[in-house]
């Protein structure tokens, strides 16, 4: 004994309505994606200035340019440089967001 | 001999100061202005050899200080490096359109922006006939 069709309707209705509601989900969550991966112009100017002045320093110690350094000096630094570095190729990947309002 | 004079423009002390140690390890001169007004002076009263210069500026922003440069016969030859943590569209092209010999986005390595110097000078004195 099959379903009666009012049965049949409801479960085509149900199917359409879930089908929308995970369009809807999949949309929202690309909307979400897409906002964490951009950075408002304001911060992203902020952190760029500050890893400058901290790959600047941290250049200047390495090269010896304020002094010499110990051996385990300028691998803590190179440490510091290579994960500034990482912070900047982050930075690169993100993408301005629109500016906010004045 | 004169050293060569380069006028670093960029309202972060702490980023003046970095580009002024690099910058007299390599033999340069450096001079410093904060904003677009002061900047503007600068060039006027010191005529750098070259000009670092940040676009994100109090008083006006980099580009007013471009176009400064670019009204003047005087300094019209000045080469520009833009420097900067902006990240506006369009700001890389409107900044070499203007004129600039390079552009850079904060945090740069020192070896590219030395080059980028040397080439720039080179290239204002004559020593480079075409790009390299």
């Amino acid at each position: 004994m099959g379903p009666h069709s009012g049965e049949r309707i409801h479960t085509a209705d149900h199917g359409i309505e879930r089908k929308r509601l995970v369009a809807e989900r999949d949309h929202a969550l690309q909307r979400a994606t897409k906002k964490e991966a951009q950075l408002s112009p304001d911060l992203s100017h902020e952190l760029r200035n500050a890893l400058a002045c901290i790959h600047q320093f941290g250049s200047i110690l390495v090269d010896g340019l304020a002094g010499e350094l110990s051996g385990e000096q300028r691998e803590y630094l190179g440490i510091m440089l290579e994960n500034a570095s990482k912070i900047r190729s982050a930075l690169d990947r993100t993408v301005s967001g629109p500016p906010g309002p004045s | 001999m004169d050293k060569t004079r380069i006028l670093v423009v960029d309202d972060n002390p702490t980023i003046r100061k970095g580009l002024s140690v690099r910058l007299r390890a390599n033999g340069y001169e450096v001079l410093f202005a904060e904003d677009a007004i002061s900047a503007t002076a600068a060039l006027v009263t010191e005529r750098p050899d070259l000009v670092i210069l940040d676009l994100g500026l109090p008083c006006g922003d980099g580009f007013v200080v471009m176009e400064r440069l670019h009204k003047s016969d005087r300094l019209a030859d000045i080469p520009v490096i833009v420097l900067t943590g902006r990240e506006l569209a369009g700001d890389r092209d409107r900044a070499l359109q203007a004129g600039a010999a390079a552009f850079f986005q904060k945090p740069v390595e020192d070896r590219n922006l030395l080059f980028a110097i040397q080439k720039a000078l080179d290239l204002s004195r004559g020593e480079l006939r075409f790009d390299a």
